[in-house]
């Protein structure tokens, strides 16, 4: 029966304006920026975005676990900034299914396969037989009735993560909300899991908002999505060749990528002027980065001072690194890119002796790892390497600058107040100095970390991940240090898939996965 | 609910061993709640056969008896009446018993006539048989007490057939004792025997008789026996004229009343174990904690609701809880019923123990829902809210130590409100608690500024207290634990060594020296056996009497008042406890009084004394007793009556030993004029007058007797070296004339803060209108042997101002005695004669039987469990610590491991962390236990036999023990974790954290 009107479905997700601050010791930072989104119903988004850009944190709030600080966020119709907690929890148990990065958040090792997806229909109020049959209905329209009876211990990475796709969308929901669902799994175990989502998504008619850093996600997405300090920034169709367009957004805010900016000679400031064709942005004023000596020529290269020879290595018979050489030398700066489950982590442990592998040979300051035990592979590293991870090591009831002082003692180094006043000042830490690690905000505890690494004196620098946690500027800080570092001697190798850092690399290690 | 539950079932199965170790935990320590009233139960068991024990044979029975001579017509008819009615205070067996009045036989020797109805069970025959007839006319009797039978009037028709002994000690109890050296003659039939026609008009006694019932006592509960026997009473008394119901319920409920004390304190330390309890839980609910938040988590994703989280949070832990809480009744059940079966009185064991379950029930809820609701606090406590969490921290250390506060401020408990105080009881708990919180509450900044103090050196230290700083929670609620743990150790070792001290003081406090011998039952003087068996060690002569200080004009307080001489001052061990304050030298130099004018020396050897008469003029006609007395060197006084012979009035002098003096002389109307007087007043007379005259006596024997200083307040005196001139008149008692007794000073005392806030100068009433003055020099809080209200002054003064008023009235009768080498040997000589005749207290036994007394063991003991218990789980609790640092900090020490630190620092990084964790839990701990134990020995008068300790209880910390206790645990506690970080990071490659497949 017509009414007489065009009925407009309204979107799934519909986010307008949203912000999103957190506390931090010192004060609240803003993980949302004031971002607009809108995924219509039975749409199949990608969010793309580096570390830190509010990718997880736009999940959150669609996920009604956190409240937006500001905005409007209207998921499967309900206004989540109005919504009491009942409603929230509602929304979670029928109309939202969540996929999580680790499949061990999402199963439980207590319950079998069948139970693990039987249980938000067993919160929902289902019998428990009612609720086991529809979790095998389930698994089987997956193609996983054979893991029906296995403990998620028993499943390997892409299996347990696709009995977890399969949990989270049991329930039948309409909106279907995915963090790095493939972040744990190899290239093929990827796929599959792809595969298995969006047939999934396609049966259940649901929206999905896919937040991956992996680029071969957008083969199962209608729109593909990038967050930047925030903010939507671009968008594109992964069918469409070459479509990927700026995000203005409903306040009239663009970001420029980076690239345009710096090939722009730009900028502090831009005019902007109307043309038949569009607006055209002219740089004005100094150039962001014009006292950043960011090197892009090469340079020559001292001797070999770490080196993977032919290593492979599988966990549970999956391969993650696969006949794998390298050669990291004295005054180079290596980044290590490539998507999340690449092998990045595994490659920086393996280097240092804190990973064994399954084949080849790896060889750190001139020593074969294969041939030390654990205390001597660690005497090796105390001995000229260093390793910032993304656990970090700061000690936190000390000021930045005793930590500083504390990495050199426990080498056995002679105090060295010019090379530790020269570091803070180099990652903009002086103000910090004599200030606790605990009361610092997560970024400033990555260049602290990053500090702590070259304040020893390394041969060999090992950073993993070291500025995913802050904005551009930072990251450009970050980055001109572990060049400077690189052009005095030190042999830098970073894991990451930052530009910044991938623009200044010596070299680009790019692990595409096995 | 149903997808909560089933989660839950599978969690419990999925890895049991930590749900396991919970209700263990929970177990443990719920367990002795129960053992807490199972030794209440026992040592009231105990007290109540100590009780029964305590009492003299003849009065372990319950009996009813007429108060007069019954028609024994309706003793018949009451019988089924009476026996009913002590069927219900006893089960034993009722028996029934008379007794004629004492009655004398042809030969003038008494001897009494009874009979029993059980008397073939209560004799045996030794010769001739057991009485078999009992008529009117003729009654069959059996002797005992005697082989020779009475002389017996054949018209009284008894008739002895045998003798025997008597086997049963309640055979004729209480009122029907006819005492140990009469010859009885018993028949067998008391209904019988009462109406023997040739006694019928001589009165007796008669009634029913059973023993005690221990059972029935213990059963009932004393204060209920006591009821039901005064309802018993009342029943019979209403239904039978002149009946009287005899039960000692005074001495059972004194007795009971101890108990009871008892067991406030037992409940004290029941309480003490809550905190052990929730500390535990909240250990074990900070280590599934990080798990939860997972599973938590998951949920709500899964859409489940705050309720349902809640939920989750409370049933896994709530079955555990309600296991653990299960297995610690049947824990202490078992226990209870092992106690009670070893225990030699064989109360009923599995009564006794489901009892002591039934009596813990309610603190085993309380506890076990306080630690479900605490458990789930602990895991749905967002991590967001830390810091409320610290200000909910502040805010129960803050009202915990103000409630303690104010508990402690309401001031001592009395001895038999303990138990039933809560806030007495609640004391432990609070100040465990406070305690707890505190050092929780500090260990975070004060880790933090050591952490920032310690040696570049020290890594592995600094990078423990790095990490117990960045994630506090495992360590802040193990070091609270801990301290709690600690505290109730040392609470329960210094409380145990400050009742043991306690009863030691109470020995010496009853018993000053090593042994205070006194006139004993047959009036044996102990002053005169010193004097003829001088014991080897030092002994010294006490005088003891009672006086009246006058608080207002009409009336007055009694005083016991102490002569004693500087040896006895010395003798008086544990100085600093019994009396509290000053040194037996200050107090002697306090006391001590310039020494009047002596006696009159007597030559040693002498038989007799003769004082020369050189006048003697009686205005009245009669006779005066003239008596001289003579005071030996150690204090003793014998008069000697003189008869006037050959010009001298003469009487034989005792061997009284050397250095004997004359110190008094009396005059005393002859008890036949006296008579003579009184009857002529009583017909009417009024010439009787008082017998007055003037005595005029010359100088004794002796190079240096002289009546120099002689004189008297009765009597004119004129004194000079070679005479002694009394001119009297006899209307009081007696007239006294002694050296320096008109100028005599008053006596110097020390005495307590209530007698002394009477006036510096004091009239001390010693009866019959005779008063002595006493001078307060100062004041004690309390001496040995005298209750509240006392006087301490120099034996050789006190007594010259008694004899003043009274010769004689001077003398010791009570003597302290020391054993420098073995009290032993003093105990085993005062135990033979003619020691023996006298009654003998030694320390030693006080002590002993102070120390091996039902409710001081009971307590003991349940100390020691309490202290064991808590060692345990304290030592558990950082062996967790050290395990579950471990697991959640693996990727720390990951990332140290990366920076080059080896292994070997890693793992003593994590030992730091229970070293962290144990040094201040440790010391904060003690603190809080001698704190504990302070406020407990102030607050809680109750000393280790559950009276009230006089003197009062000194905190004590106990010889070195708990300290040795506490180190040794320390040491283990340590050891296990060193023995458990051992084995920590010794795989080949570091274990992968979060390790996955990027």
């Amino acid at each position: 029966m017509s009414t007489g009107t065009q009925h407009v479905m309204p979107p799934a997700v519909d986010v307008h304006d949203l912000f999103f601050l957190y506390d931090a010791p010192t004060g609240s930072v803003a993980a949302l920026r004031g971002l607009s989104l809108h995924v219509s119903e039975g749409e199949r988004l990608v969010v793309h975005g580096p570390n830190g850009s509010g990718k997880s944190t736009l999940l959150a709030v669609l996920a009604a676990e956190v409240a937006p600080s500001a905005g409007s966020v209207r998921v499967a119709g309900v206004d989540l900034a109005r919504a009491d907690d009942a409603t929230r929890t509602a929304l979670r148990r029928v109309r939202l299914g969540l996929i999580d990065q680790r499949a061990r958040r999402s199963l439980r090792p207590e319950l079998d396969a069948v139970d693990n997806v039987a249980l938000q229909l067993r919160v929902s109020g289902r019998h428990r037989g009612e609720a086991r049959l529809l979790a095998r209905e389930a698994l089987s329209r997956l193609g996983l009735e054979h893991l029906a009876a296995r403990r998620p211990e028993t499943l390997s990475g892409g299996e347990a993560q696709r009995v977890a796709v399969a949990a989270a969308l049991a329930h039948r929901p309409t909106v279907v909300l995915a963090d790095e669902p493939t972040g744990e799994l190899d290239a093929g175990a990827a796929d599959l899991v792809y595969d298995v989502l969006a047939a999934a998504v396609d049966d259940l008619g649901a929206t999905l908002v896919l937040v991956t850093h992996d680029p071969r996600a957008a083969r199962v997405a209608d729109r593909v999505v990038r967050i930047r300090d925030g903010r939507l920034s671009e968008q594109w169709d992964p069918a469409t060749p070459h479509s990927e367009t700026l995000v203005v957004d409903d306040r009239g805010w663009v970001r420029l990528p980076d690239a345009l900016r710096h090939g722009a000679g730009a900028v502090t400031g831009a005019v902007a002027v109307a043309t038949a064709d569009g607006v055209l942005l002219r740089g004005t004023g100094a150039a962001v980065l014009g006292d950043v000596d960011l090197p892009h020529e090469p340079h020559a290269r001292g001797e070999v001072v770490a080196s993977l020879d032919d290593v492979s290595v599988d966990y549970s018979g999956t391969p993650v690194l696969d006949g794998l050489s390298l050669e990291v030398r004295a005054g180079s700066l290596t980044v290590v890119s490539g998507r999340s489950g690449s092998g990045k982590s595994t490659l920086l442990r393996a280097l240092t002796g804190l990973a064994p592998v399954d084949a080849g040979e790896v060889m750190l300051l001139g020593r074969r790892l294969a041939d030390l035990d654990r205390d001597a592979r660690a005497a090796v590293r105390r001995s000229g390497v260093a390793v910032a991870s993304q656990g970090g090591s700061l000690v936190e009831t000390m000021h930045v600058r005793d930590n500083l002082e504390l990495a050199r003692t426990a080498r056995g180094l002679p105090d060295d107040g010019v090379l530790v006043d020269a570091l803070c000042d180099g990652l903009g830490l002086t103000p910090l100095a004599h200030r606790t690690v605990s009361s610092l905000s997560g970024g400033e505890r990555q260049r602290v970390a990053v500090a702590r690494s070259l304040v020893v004196e390394p041969v060999l620098a090992v950073l993993d991940e070291p500025t995913s946690q802050l904005d551009e500027a930072n990251a450009e800080v970050v980055a001109r240090t572990l060049v400077d570092a690189a052009r005095r001697g030190v042999a830098v190798v970073v894991a990451s898939h930052d530009p910044v850092l991938l623009d200044t690399a010596d070299e680009i290690l790019e692990l595409a996965g096995t | 609910m149903g997808a909560i539950g089933q989660l839950t079932r599978a969690r419990l199965r999925h890895r049991p061993g930590r749900w396991v170790l919970l209700a263990v935990g929970v177990a443990l320590a719920l367990a002795l709640p129960v053992l807490s009233a199972a030794t209440g139960r026992l040592v009231a068991v105990q007290t109540l056969s100590h009780a029964i024990e305590q009492l003299p044979v003849g009065e372990r029975t319950v009996i009813a008896s007429y108060g007069g001579t019954a028609d024994p017509s309706a003793q018949r008819h009451d019988d089924q009446l009476v026996r009913t009615g002590l069927t219900r205070l006893s089960a034993r067996a009722v028996g029934h018993r008379m007794l004629f009045g004492e009655l004398a036989d042809g030969t003038g020797a008494t001897y009494r006539l009874g009979a029993t109805d059980d008397l073939a069970h209560q004799v045996r025959l030794t010769t001739g048989r057991l009485p078999a007839s009992c008529t009117p006319q003729r009654c069959e009797v059996l002797l005992t007490g005697a082989t020779t039978p009475p002389v017996l009037d054949p018209s009284l028709g008894i008739v002895v057939v045998g003798t025997g002994e008597r086997t049963d000690p309640l055979l004729l109890p209480g009122t029907f004792d006819p005492g140990p050296a009469a010859r009885v003659l018993l028949g067998a039939d008391p209904d019988a025997l009462q109406r023997l026609s040739s006694l019928e008009q001589f009165p007796r006694g008669s009634g029913w008789v059973a023993s005690l019932d221990p059972e029935r006592i213990t059963s009932l509960g004393v204060p209920a026996y006591a009821d039901l026997s005064r309802r018993v009473s009342d029943e019979l008394a209403l239904r039978v004229r002149a009946l009287v119901l005899s039960v000692p319920d005074d001495a059972l409920l004194r007795e009971d009343a101890r108990a009871t004390a008892s067991q406030g304190r037992f409940a004290l330390l029941g309480g003490a174990t809550s905190v052990l309890v929730l500390g535990f839980v909240l250990v074990a609910a900070v280590g599934l904690r990080r798990e939860h938040l997972e599973v938590a988590g998951l949920l709500r994703r899964r859409g489940a609701s705050t309720r349902d989280v809640l939920t989750f949070a409370l049933l896994g832990t709530g079955v555990a809880v309600v296991v653990g809480a299960v297995l610690g009744a049947v824990v202490g059940w078992v226990a209870a019923f092992l106690s009670a079966q070893a225990e030699p009185l064989h109360p009923p064991a599995i009564a006794l123990a489901t009892g002591s379950v039934l009596d813990a029930l309610p603190t085993l809820v309380v506890l076990a829902v306080a630690a479900v609701a605490l458990t789930a606090a602990v895991l749905a406590w967002p991590d967001s809210r830390s810091r409320t969490a610290w200000h909910v921290v502040e805010l129960l250390a803050i009202g915990t130590i103000a409630t303690a506060v104010l508990v402690a401020a309401r001031g001592a408990v009395a001895a038999t409100n303990v138990g039933g105080d809560p806030l007495a009881i609640a004391l432990p708990v609070l100040a465990l608690t406070a305690a707890a919180l505190v050092a929780a509450r500090l260990w975070v900044p004060v880790a933090a500024l050591v952490s920032r103090h310690l040696p570049s050196p020290a890594v592995a230290a600094r990078l423990a207290a790095s990490s117990g700083v960045r994630r506090p929670l495992r360590t802040v609620v193990t070091v609270g634990f801990v301290t709690a743990a600690v505290g109730a150790v040392v609470f329960a070792g210094a409380y145990r060594a400050t009742l043991q001290a306690g009863s030691a003081d109470t020995a010496a406090f009853d018993v000053p020296a090593d042994a205070r011998i006194s006139t004993g039952a047959q009036g044996t003087d102990p002053v005169a056996l010193q004097a003829q068996q001088p014991l080897l060690g030092p002994a010294y002569a006490v005088l003891r009497t009672v006086a009246g200080v006058r608080t207002s004009a009409t009336s007055g307080d009694a005083v016991q008042v102490l002569g004693l001489d500087a040896g006895a001052l010395r003798l008086v061990s544990r100085w600093d406890r019994t009396v509290g304050a000053s040194s037996p030298d200050a107090v002697r130099a306090a006391i001590a009084a310039a020494s009047g004018p002596a006696g009159l020396p007597l030559p040693a050897g002498a038989a007799e004394l003769a004082l020369p008469v050189v006048s003697w003029s009686r205005t009245t006609p009669g006779v005066v007793d003239v008596t001289v007395w003579v005071t030996a060197a150690d204090g003793r006084e014998r008069g000697i009556p003189l008869v006037e012979r050959d010009g001298a009035l003469r009487g034989a002098l005792p061997d009284l030993g050397a250095s004997t003096t004359l110190t008094a002389l009396t005059l005393r109307e002859s008890s036949a004029d006296a008579t003579r007087r009184q009857h002529r007043l009583g017909e009417g007379g009024t010439t009787s007058s008082f017998l007055s005259g003037r005595l005029v006596l010359g100088r004794p024997a002796g190079p240096s007797a002289t009546w120099s200083s002689w004189s008297s307040r009765t009597a004119d005196v004129a004194a000079a070296p070679t005479s002694l001139t009394v001119a009297y008149e006899l209307a009081g008692p007696l007239v006294v004339v002694r050296p320096g007794l008109v100028d005599r000073a008053p006596v110097r005392v020390l005495t307590d803060g209530e007698t002394a806030t009477r006036g510096t100068s004091l009239r001390l009433d010693l009866g019959g209108g005779d008063a002595v003055a006493a001078q307060v020099v100062g004041t004690l809080p309390r001496f040995p042997t005298a209750g509240p209200r006392f006087l301490v002054a120099d034996r050789v003064s006190l007594a010259a101002a008694l004899d003043d008023h009274e010769p004689g009235s001077g003398a010791p009768h009570e003597i302290w005695a020391g054993d420098g080498t073995s009290t032993s040997s003093l105990a085993t000589v005062l135990a033979l004669s003619p020691w023996n005749q006298a009654r003998v207290d030694t320390q030693a036994e006080s002590r002993t039987a102070l120390e091996s007394d039902a409710v001081g063991q009971g307590g003991g003991r349940l100390l020691l469990v309490a202290a064991a218990i808590a060692l345990l789980v304290a030592i558990v609790s950082l062996v967790l610590l050290v395990t579950g640092e471990r697991r959640d900090d693996a990727g720390q020490l990951l990332a140290h491991e990366a920076d080059g630190i080896a292994t070997s620092t890693l793992r003593r990084s994590i030992w730091w962390r229970a070293v962290a964790a144990a040094v201040p839990a440790l010391i904060a701990g003690t603190v809080a236990g001698l704190v504990l134990t302070r406020s407990v020995s102030t607050l809680v008068a109750l000393s280790a036999s559950g009276a009230a300790p006089m003197p009062p209880l000194v905190p004590s910390v106990g010889p070195g023990t708990t300290a040795a206790v506490l180190l040794a645990g320390l040491v283990v506690a340590l050891t296990a974790c060193a023995v458990a970080t051992s084995r920590m990071l010794r795989s080949a490659w570091p274990s992968g954290v979060d390790q996955d497949l990027r």
